[in-house]
């Protein structure tokens, strides 16, 4: 089992690297997303796989995933999110001055346009 | 106390920075102030230091690193440290006074008494040091002052390269001594020295030779005896004080040969009698003082200009305190003392005199120089004056100097060829310094032509005088030992050669060497007399051996020698530079990705495939237990994480995210991680909605058929990355050395009802309670970004303000969302208190809550919602983060830990369980609600310029996650791609004239 889900992380990794290394905007902001899918899986993965019981089921035994491997996850998952927010409005800003969605473009493009 | 003289020495620097712009050049009279009364507080501590009484202070500076190494700061005043001390203060004191004249007259002295007496608080410092990493500590502390001291005339290209030399030699210099001392407290450790002791000098000491004599010790004292040459400018590593000399200021001249030189020895004396004992100690510091004294001498016959001549001359007389270093002995440490105070007070006289001499005749150039007596009497007597000290005439310090140099080799313990190879090596070298200072003296003051001066001469102004008069008078008081020295100085000096030689109890036990003139007609004065003589002969054919000198090849370079390296370096610096800042985001991920892979993967590999490959777990464990269902929802994920890279749409790489997404979600869910999986689910459908409306924003002109360039690089790279990460994953499976938190009992209190707690509530606990922090941390994170997207779509905000209350969303989800609405959002408030009871937490509920106000904004239109309302969306982030704290911080109140649960959760009937932990979470909650509808909004105010012009590929409304507009699934050729962009520059109306 844990030959899959480490395949299912190395891929989120390798792909979201390989998005990130992209002149696009547009991939820049998926490989973002996924890289924060991976380090979520990754997190999780650490605590060890346990299957218990699904989702609440009542009468079952007590044992369930490691809590505190969740609880990273989770904080990891939300800091995910607010740094994907930060990072669209970065490139949204700038794509919107470039009007490119090449990132060099970007990079060259006059910054006091952009504020419309 | 002794802290308190470095504290004011930092104290005085920053004061006369300040006063330097209102004071000019008076401040320099302020500044001396300071190091003054240091030098009178010190000299009145020589009672008592020679009574025996050595003050030492210690302060705690590291607590604890591990196995019982803590490291303190340690200041001590012995005999030596006080002999240092008094020269250090005096001198910096005298410049620091003078320093004011020397400069432009059209910039602030701030800088310059800033740095001269920041080096002098750090040298004062570094004799002080009791042990090893409180004089590592202001060693490097005299770096950057030494720094700014050379490179004060920072519009001159030589002086900031001179600077520039100066801080590469120190740093390198540094390095060594570092590296040299760690090994030293190695080696004492080997052989059974405690880790405290074994960094201190008394304790090194304690231990006797065995220190000096363990494997390590070797190692050590090579890199220390380099550090200290590099330091002391000993000849083949003098290049950055020539030029230091040759550029800087006179008194930053003065300032690095007479109060940083004693610094350098100060190491060397200090750890003279631990490793005095080592074989190769003495041999080496002979060598490299034999090299540095020759060398010196005979480069400084080689100069034309005065700085530069002055320089190599000092590299002489410090290559001498360094061969007797490694005389020992008896009369050597005396000897050391006697040459490092000519050295200082000699060279410190000329260079300020002689930098007069240049200001006014304007070069500093021997050949144009000549015949000042007339005009600069004074100056002339001074100079004269030290320079005769510098060449050990008698009654002067330099003749006591030569006397006991040689009554050092006659008493030292090396064996008879050595000892029978240093007497004709120290007679040539005290010849040609001889001639060096001669030469100095004759051709700037009288010689045969007349300098060609561009306006008459005029003596120095009286302060410029009274300050090389008094270094004049004290090389003179201090060469007459019986007449005009200070008896303490004598018992002082004597004292401190004590410690040097390790033998600091002298006053109570054996006699030591007295500094003596005419201790009877003995035959070292007969000595010092007839070393005389070769020096009087080589002076008779000084022309004709400069000549010869100079027509040697290697031509003028004397601080040359170290100006390619320094070059090398910086252009070697600047190409890195340009190599790892390319500007572009991808070249610093790609730099990161590499290292990360460079230092990892090896180890990874290492312990993979290396003897401890039994580590991995077996295959047989890795391929266990496979479900079909989980194998499925992962093969769902793992088909998104390849869709998606490989994507050649929006739409595609959209699919793909949203099949990881959800897929990891199920996944969670499948594996009892119900908390997770809720969250997920959330944060995936929210991250799709902002994508969406983010992709409005972004131009269609983009390169996803076609990106240019390193596509295989890029690929290995990620590749790589991805690979190292599964083998983490499978590596870390196999690690059993931590135990779940899931099978502990739950804690009473923190869970409403203990006995119904499943394992999964313990989620909300940890995070409400035990993390608490870190979750408030993530609020903060969140609250932060806010005003940062704000910002930067400032005209989205505007657009949101004034636009049509109307939405694009399908008619279905229109009339649904009234009834749909409500039901969602009690459902969010719901997972509030059950928060401590079962799945979900504020977070989750703050997540759905916020996923609920989305759909709204798809269907009704940004504009509608963000008029709902009335707080702004800003404000209120803020309040539930501020709620937070605040139930957060009670627990400070009730004399408990930050955010501990001081009310643990009581079941009300019909509210469910309240208490600190739920209020917390409420706040939690506002803070993801507010946050997320607010990035929503903004970026659903999409500016027209930035939307496709025609309307309909907008009117597939992305009312579900998946479509993205029709016009996106295309590929864009290079046809279409000339029609886009006409199209888009025909359709960039401002949005004011869109309404």
């Amino acid at each position: 089992m844990i030959l899959l889900v480490a395949l299912a992380t190395g891929l989120l990794f390798g792909g979201a690297i390989y998005l990130l290394l992209r002149r696009s905007a547009v991939r820049l902001l998926v490989g973002l997303v996924l890289l924060g899918n991976g380090a979520g899986l990754l997190l999780f993965t650490m605590g060890r796989l346990r299957r218990a019981r699904p989702l609440d089921e009542p009468g079952a035994p007590l044992v369930g995933a490691d809590p505190l491997a969740q609880a990273l996850a989770i904080s990891g998952v939300f800091l995910g999110l607010a740094l994907l927010v930060l990072v669209l409005a970065l490139i949204c800003h700038a794509a919107a001055a470039a009007e490119s969605d090449d990132m060099d473009q970007a990079d060259q493009a006059p910054v006091s346009d952009a504020g419309g | 106390m002794l802290a308190l003289m470095l504290l004011a020495c930092l104290f005085a620097a920053l004061v006369s920075f300040v006063a330097g712009r209102s004071l000019r050049r008076a401040s320099g009279w302020l500044a001396a102030l300071v190091p003054l009364l240091l030098f009178g507080l010190l000299w009145q501590q020589i009672p008592p230091v020679l009574m025996g009484a050595t003050p030492v202070e210690t302060y705690r500076w590291v607590e604890d690193l591990g196995g019982g190494l803590a490291f303190d700061l340690v200041l001590q005043l012995d005999a030596l440290a006080l002999s240092l001390a008094l020269l250090v203060t005096g001198m910096g004191g005298l410049l620091a006074a003078c320093a004011g004249f020397y400069l432009a007259r059209n910039r602030s002295p701030g800088l310059f008494l800033l740095a001269l007496l920041g080096s002098i608080g750090a040298l004062l410092g570094l004799v002080l040091a009791g042990n090893l990493p409180t004089l590592l500590l202001f060693w490097h502390l005299a770096l950057p002052s030494a720094y700014l001291l050379v490179g004060h005339r920072s519009e001159e290209r030589h002086a900031q390269q001179s600077a520039m030399q100066v801080l590469i030699v120190g740093v390198g210099s540094g390095l060594a001594l570092l590296a040299g001392l760690l090994l030293l407290g190695q080696a004492a450790q080997s052989v059974g020295v405690g880790p405290p002791a074994a960094y201190s000098f008394a304790g090194l000491q304690a231990a006797g030779a065995s220190v000096a004599n363990a494997p390590l010790a070797g190692p050590a004292v090579i890199l220390v005896c380099l550090g200290c040459a590099g330091w002391l400018a000993l000849v083949p590593l003098h290049g950055w004080r020539a030029g230091a000399l040759a550029h800087a200021p006179a008194p930053a001249g003065a300032a690095l040969v007479a109060c940083i030189s004693p610094g350098g020895l100060a190491v060397l004396a200090r750890l003279h009698p631990i490793l005095s004992g080592s074989p190769i100690w003495g041999y080496l510091l002979l060598l490299l003082g034999s090299a540095g004294l020759l060398g010196g001498a005979v480069l400084a016959l080689r100069q034309r200009t005065i700085p530069m001549l002055l320089a190599c001359s000092a590299s002489s007389y410090a290559g001498l305190a360094v061969l007797l270093a490694g005389v020992g002995g008896d009369y050597a440490p005396l000897a050391l003392l006697m040459t490092l105070l000519t050295l200082a007070l000699s060279h410190g006289a000329l260079l300020l005199l002689l930098g007069t001499v240049a200001q006014q005749t304007g070069t500093d150039d021997l050949q144009q120089l000549g015949q000042l007596f007339a005009a600069l009497p004074i100056t002339t007597w001074l100079a004269t004056l030290a320079a005769l000290s510098l060449a050990g005439l008698p009654l002067f310090l330099g003749f006591v100097a030569r006397g006991l140099l040689f009554e050092a080799i006659f008493a030292s313990p090396l064996p008879e060829p050595v000892r029978a190879a240093l007497i004709p090596i120290c007679l040539i070298g005290g010849a040609l310094q001889m001639v060096v200072a001669w030469r100095l003296v004759y051709r700037t003051f009288f010689g045969t032509r007349p300098a060609r001066t561009l306006r008459p001469l005029r003596e120095a102004p009286a302060a410029l005088l009274i300050v090389p008069g008094l270094l004049v008078s004290w090389a003179l008081a201090l060469g007459l030992p019986e007449l005009g020295m200070p008896n303490a100085l004598r018992v002082l000096c004597r004292e401190a050669a004590l410690v040097i030689a390790g033998n600091p109890a002298g006053l109570a036990g054996a006699v030591g060497p007295e500094v003596a003139l005419l201790q009877g007609l003995g035959w070292p004065l007969i000595g010092s007399l007839v070393i005389m003589l070769p020096g009087l002969v080589l002076i008779y054919f000084e022309e004709r051996m400069v000549g010869l000198l100079a027509s040697m090849p290697g031509g003028q370079a004397a601080g040359g020698g170290a100006a390619p390296l320094v070059d090398g370096l910086q252009r070697g610096a600047a190409s890195l530079t340009g190599l790892l800042e390319r500007g572009h985001l991808r070249s610093y991920i790609a730099g990161a990705v590499m290292v990360w892979l460079g230092l990892v993967g090896p180890l990874f590999v290492a312990f993979a495939f290396g003897a401890n490959g039994a580590d991995l777990p077996p295959l047989a464990l890795l391929l266990e237990d496979i479900r079909v269902h989980e194998a499925l929802v992962i093969l769902v994920v793992v088909g998104g994480a390849i869709l998606t890279p490989g994507a050649r749409s929006r739409r595609e790489a959209l699919i793909g995210v949203v099949g990881v997404g959800v897929g990891l979600a199920l996944f969670f869910a499948l594996l009892s991680a119900p908390d997770l999986a809720l969250v997920q689910a959330l944060v995936s459908a929210i991250t799709v909605v902002l994508l969406l409306l983010a992709f409005a924003w972004l131009p269609r002109r983009c390169d996803w058929a076609a990106p240019r360039g390193g596509m295989l690089r890029d690929a290995l790279v990620a590749g790589g990355a991805g690979l190292l990460v599964a083998g983490l994953t499978v590596a870390a499976a196999g690690d059993q050395s931590f135990a779940s938190l899931a099978a502990l009992p739950p804690e009473p209190g923190l869970v409403a009802n203990p006995a119904a707690a499943p394992g999964s509530t313990r989620v909300a606990a940890i995070l409400a309670d035990h993390r608490a922090l870190d979750l408030l941390g993530v609020l903060a994170t969140l609250l932060a970004v806010l005003p940062a997207t704000r910002g930067l779509l400032q005209r989205g905000l505007e657009h949101l303000e004034r636009g049509p209350a109307s939405g694009r969303g399908s008619l279905l989800l229109h009339m649904a969302l009234p009834v749909l609405a409500p039901l969602l959002l009690v459902l969010s408030a719901s997972f509030l208190p059950g928060g401590q009871a079962g799945p979900g937490m504020g977070l989750g509920g703050g997540l759905l809550a916020a996923a609920t106000i989305l759909l709204y904004v798809l269907v009704a239109g940004p504009a509608a919602v963000q008029r709902m309302l009335p707080v702004g969306y800003l404000t209120m982030t803020a309040l539930g983060l501020l709620f937070a704290a605040v139930w957060g911080s009670l627990g400070l109140l009730a004399s408990q830990p930050a955010l501990a649960a001081v009310l643990p959760n009581q079941t009300v009937p019909g509210l469910g369980a309240i208490g600190t932990p739920l209020l917390f979470n409420l706040g939690a909650y506002v803070v993801v609600v507010g946050v997320a509808t607010n990035v929503a909004l903004l970026l659903a105010a999409a500016p027209a310029t930035a939307r496709p012009v025609p309307e309909p590929p907008e009117s597939s409304a992305p009312s579900t996650p998946l479509p993205p507009p029709a016009s996106d699934a295309h590929q864009p050729g290079p046809a279409a791609n000339g029609a886009r962009a006409a199209a888009l520059t025909a359709g960039q109306a401002p949005p004011q004239d869109e309404q």
